[in-house]
């Protein structure tokens, strides 16, 4: 990996094979022969982030940023190319992954921390500062289970804020929690990036793209369509996406504002 | 494969906490709780002992220590197969979206149960004692032994099934069929002379449970040290059982978020 680098994707290519609900023996039997019939997600993108930075990753429904994701955190393997993170790595892919619905969210707060690495001592002293920046204080001894997808949101966040993660890969989560709380978890992106982190953030949102990352890649129909400066990429995607008479009415309605 | 193992390692406080999960959180809810790891085997063993003694009047000293002593090693064993194979699929909410060994999963199941199996030993001996037969402490010395051996032996076997049961989910039920009868071809209710059928030693020796229960019966029940050659045969298993259960888990686990 080159010195400065946090992150290198080279020449990956990732296809899934076309699969309706789970195997049967048949399918087993066949499964070899059929190996083919499978589509590709990813066409072969490359890319580097640098220690540091922020990078949004833009895109419409379907045009492989969860996949690109998935293969930042390994939970995927690229059928061809590779992937490389240097330092350790922190997500927030789905709400309240590895939540146990029937322990308090005290409980909760060391295994998932766990599964990111920290023992019990740890997570201890870190404990008053996730309950704090969560804001469920008066939850946090309560099942899960009893949870809204708000406070779910907001412990996750802050467990997955708060692992000393050099690299953490963030997929559209922050839509469920309410205005003021997705402002503070942008200012906390921001510390955290101040302090030598590197975001991966995916948004549907390019407005909170332009607003943490300096860098944004668009990604559409498993290509790189455009990566720069986040301004530029997101307003080009903007315009993509909206048509540029929408573009132009949104765009001076803001310099209004 | 030395990587993978020295990075399971490094998860150690993950492990120590999906193991409290497996002990506490299964029987969450219910009013013995964790006692329930307990219930279910003792009554087990006293259904086997009451058929056995008293229907089919076997005639085995001690009878009731000769079942113990086999049945506490195989409800371990049964144990892990049955509910490590399919540990992954059951947290496919985790393998889907963090990055983990996914080894952790099976290991902690076997861990667990490992638990388990140490708190009956316990109870064992208590039995022990009370019935007054004695132990041998030379005997005893080879316990640590057996039970780490018999602890790998089924860690490896419920690596290969938790590691195959995403792709093919059958492999769950098929482990409960093989259970059940497994424990009626090792040396558990019976002794190996009390048939002289030459195809059914046979069967028995096929049977790789068959030797961790006579090294067990061996220690526990008749006093004495294993004989060397059972050592050597639960060994050369153990080995096969985790080179095998550890190379196909990582072969398996590549595409696990894939078909979950």
């Amino acid at each position: 990996m080159k010195e400065g680098n946090a992150i290198e994707v080279k020449n990956v290519k990732k296809s899934f094979r076309d699969r309706s609900e789970s195997m049967s023996v048949k399918d087993v039997i066949v499964y070899r022969a059929k190996r083919k019939e499978s589509h590709e997600v990813l066409h072969g993108i490359s890319f580097d982030v640098k220690k540091g930075e922020a990078v949004g990753i833009i895109g419409r429904n379907g045009s492989g940023k969860s996949t690109t994701l998935k293969l930042l955190t390994r939970i995927l393997h690229p059928n061809e190319g590779t992937v490389e993170i240097e330092g350790k790595v922190s997500c927030l892919i789905e709400l309240g992954a590895g939540f146990h619905p029937d322990m308090s969210g005290r409980e909760n707060v060391y295994v998932n921390a766990s599964i990111f690495g920290l023992n019990k001592a740890q997570v201890d002293e870190r404990m008053e500062s996730i309950i704090d920046f969560s804001e469920i204080r008066e939850f946090i001894d309560q099942r899960v289970r009893s949870y809204s997808s708000g406070m779910y949101l907001r412990l996750a966040f802050a467990i997955a804020t708060s692992v000393d993660a050099d690299v953490m890969i963030v997929d559209e989560i922050l839509a469920v929690g309410d205005i003021g709380f997705q402002n503070k978890c942008l200012n906390r992106f921001k510390d955290l990036i101040k302090n030598g982190m590197t975001l991966v953030f995916v948004s549907q949102n390019p407005e909170q793209v332009k607003e943490i990352c300096s860098r944004a890649i668009w990604i559409d129909h498993g290509n790189i369509k455009m990566d720069g400066p986040a301004e530029e990429v997101c307003d080009a995607y903007s315009e993509h996406m909206l048509g540029p008479e929408e573009f132009a009415r949104r765009k001076a309605k803001k310099r209004i504002m | 494969m030395f990587e993978s193992v020295r990075e399971v390692l490094r998860y150690d406080p993950m492990i120590r906490n999906m193991m409290r999960r497996e002990i506490r959180g299964r029987y969450k809810g219910s009013a013995l709780g964790f006692l329930w790891n307990f219930i279910t085997p003792i009554m087990q063993i006293v259904v086997y002992i009451m058929v056995f003694s008293i229907v089919f009047r076997v005639n085995i000293e001690n009878y009731y220590l000769y079942i113990i002593t086999g049945m506490v090693p195989w409800i371990f064993f049964s144990d892990s197969l049955t509910s490590g194979s399919g540990t992954i699929v059951e947290n496919s909410q985790l393998v889907n979206k963090i990055y983990f060994p996914r080894a952790v999963l099976p290991i902690s199941v076997v861990l667990s149960k490992l638990v388990n199996m140490l708190i009956s030993l316990v109870f064992t001996f208590v039995v022990i004692a009370v019935a007054g037969t004695g132990i041998s402490w030379t005997a005893l010395l080879v316990l640590i032994p057996a039970v780490i051996l018999l602890f790998f032996f089924t860690l490896g076997l419920t690596l290969v099934l938790a590691g195959l049961d995403p792709y093919l989910r059958d492999v769950q039920y098929i482990v409960n069929i093989v259970m059940m009868l497994m424990i009626w071809v090792a040396p558990i209710m019976y002794t190996h002379d009390q048939f002289d059928s030459p195809i059914f030693n046979i069967i028995l020796s096929i049977n790789p449970f068959t030797y961790f229960c006579d090294i067990f019966h061996d220690i526990l029940y008749y006093n004495v040290i294993p004989d060397i050659l059972t050592m050597v045969v639960a060994a050369g298993l153990t080995a096969a059982a985790m080179i095998v259960g550890w190379w196909a888990f990582h072969k398996l686990e590549h595409e696990f978020a894939e078909v979950l």
